[in-house]
């Protein structure tokens, strides 16, 4: 019999609800036209735990990885970001290419170079497993949500403006650049977060694959980002159950069931519509 | 008083001028239409305005004050109608959304709407008739519909200068008629208008003046001294046919946005 109680078990639940907020981010890629954005930064996330790795292995002092790892994912947003606002779609495009071949390089090379325990953190960090977040993770977790969604509720009308029409704000005087680097940077936070809890490779499935279900559903923008959150964390629970249940990776149960309810909407709607 | 005055103005980006030696005045209360061929400069001469440009060279006043310097200032003076095509689609937004957003970018962060904020916004939709979309979705919305509600969300924030970047772009003629209708409207609150348009001929008898730009200012007058073959040919060529109405006459150019 499953303790559903039981700490780790625990520690997932919270684990689930603080992604749920940070889908939010995957709502706002997808309304800010840069639904790839959380995958690269989650990709970049492995290009900083390899540096913290890398500096633990060669100082002997420990090196937080998960800082480490979101420091890597909002910096790499604040590039494309920075590309996009310079060159257009092409070198934004170009920029998520280049940040996410260099996180990967440097993961690659990290990798060949220490140990095998040192390895299997970076592992953890492409294919997660979220009953093994520790007490320590949780609170950073809790941390970079809660300053991610502080920043959010300040600046939700401006977030909007800038997604909705940035040339009509900036004419009313908005500071469209500065606010669509903070939204870059909080999109980068939430795939940096999502690398720490499911795994880099499995980004889409849980911060986009939920945010694109609730697109086809929401009839308003706060609907949308509800949602998104609700869809989250409550198919999270269902994939971790089943994962507990059938004893299967809960990282592979928790996208098997998320991209399974988004083709079954799109299915419907398309159905609906012919 | 004038509301926009443009003093031997040229605007470069990388070495390629867009605006070249461009001299203008626009009085209070008047109502200007803008023309022109694409990359004609039309919409770099509204940013020039707005103070999102800033000038290679030349003097530009924005009632009185240089819009760059005083760019907050100006910019609350000012209701904008952007291009419908930088408009994202992939955002839910409802329609009170979008009128509401013209009057919260003025406030302070948080920007709550207040019981006033949506008065006023409700009012703005029933200038364009589109109050019954209050609570409708945008996208779902005809691109002429969608259209009024923007110039209801610019009309909102109660504007000295209306500032309209191709508004019939993509508007079928019915609604096009309708947003001439209230555009004249709103010539009799005193405000002062700025129509940027490929498609002179729904608001010609609404206009003060008209301008044929092409980069440098071709001619800028009433609209029956500008409305002239001889005129149009220059930035149009030899196809443009001009027909002689009452009160203005119409003129087809062949030519569209894109």
């Amino acid at each position: 019999m499953v303790d559903l109680l039981s700490p780790i078990l625990i520690k997932a639940y919270i684990s689930l609800i603080l992604l749920g907020v940070m889908a939010i981010g995957g709502a706002l890629a997808f309304m800010r036209g840069v639904a790839y954005l959380p995958a690269e930064a989650s990709h970049a996330a492995l290009g900083g735990v390899s540096v913290a790795v890398l500096l633990s292995y060669i100082t002997s002092i420990y090196v937080d990885p998960l800082i480490w790892a979101v420091i890597f994912s909002a910096l790499s947003s604040l590039l494309v970001a920075y590309a996009g606002r310079h060159g257009g779609p092409e070198r934004l495009n170009a920029a998520l290419a280049g940040a996410l071949a260099v996180s990967l390089a440097i993961y690659a090379a990290v990798r060949a170079v220490v140990p095998a325990e040192l390895r299997a953190i970076m592992d953890t960090y492409l294919i997660s497993d979220i009953l093994l977040i520790s007490t320590q993770d949780l609170i950073e977790l809790a941390i970079i949500v809660i300053i991610g969604l502080f920043f959010l509720n300040l600046f939700y009308n401006e977030f909007i403006y800038v997604c909705f029409d940035p040339e009509g704000a900036e004419a009313l005087g908005l500071n469209i650049k500065l606010y669509d680097y903070l939204l870059f940077s909080l999109i980068g936070l939430a795939g940096g977060i999502a690398a720490k809890t499911i795994g880099s490779l499995l980004v889409f499935a849980l911060i986009l694959a939920p945010a694109a279900t609730a697109r086809e559903i929401a009839g308003s923008i706060k609907s949308y980002l509800v949602l998104t959150f609700i869809l989250t964390t409550l198919l999270g629970y269902i994939g971790l159950f089943i994962s507990v249940l059938i004893n299967w990776p809960p990282s592979g149960s928790i996208a098997l069931i998320t991209s399974f309810i988004y083709i079954m909407v799109i299915t419907i709607k398309t159905l609906r519509k012919e | 008083m004038n509301a926009v005055e443009f003093k031997n103005v040229t605007v470069e980006f990388d070495g390629n001028i867009a605006l070249d030696n461009v001299s203008f005045e626009i009085k209070d209360k008047e109502f200007i239409a803008i023309m022109g061929p694409n990359g004609a400069g039309k919409t770099t001469l509204l940013k020039t305005i707005l103070g999102l440009v800033y000038p290679f060279k030349g003097e530009v006043k924005v009632y009185g004050y240089n819009p760059i310097e005083h760019a907050s200032k100006i910019r609350k003076m000012i209701g904008y109608v952007p291009q419908r095509e930088y408009i994202s689609r992939d955002i839910p937004v409802k329609v009170k959304d979008v009128v509401l957003m013209g009057m919260l970018i003025h406030k302070n962060i948080p920007r709550f709407a207040r019981k006033v904020d949506i008065e006023t916004a409700i009012e703005a939709l029933k200038i364009v008739g589109m109050d019954w979309a209050w609570d409708k979705p945008f996208n779902a919305l005809s691109g002429g519909q969608q259209q009024r509600v923007l110039i209801a969300r610019s009309i909102a924030t109660n504007p000295k200068l209306l500032i309209l970047d191709e508004p019939l772009t993509g508007v079928d003629v019915a609604t096009q008629t309708v947003i001439a209708e209230f555009l004249g409207h709103l010539k009799t609150k005193d405000i002062t208008i700025i129509f940027v348009t490929h498609d002179v001929n729904p608001i010609s008898h609404l206009s003060d003046k008209i301008m044929i730009l092409n980069r440098k200012v071709i001619a800028y007058g009433k609209p029956n001294n500008v409305l002239k073959p001889e005129i149009l040919s220059k930035v149009y060529g030899d196809s443009i046919k001009v027909f002689e109405c009452y009160p203005c006459p119409i003129i087809v150019t062949g030519d569209t946005h894109g």
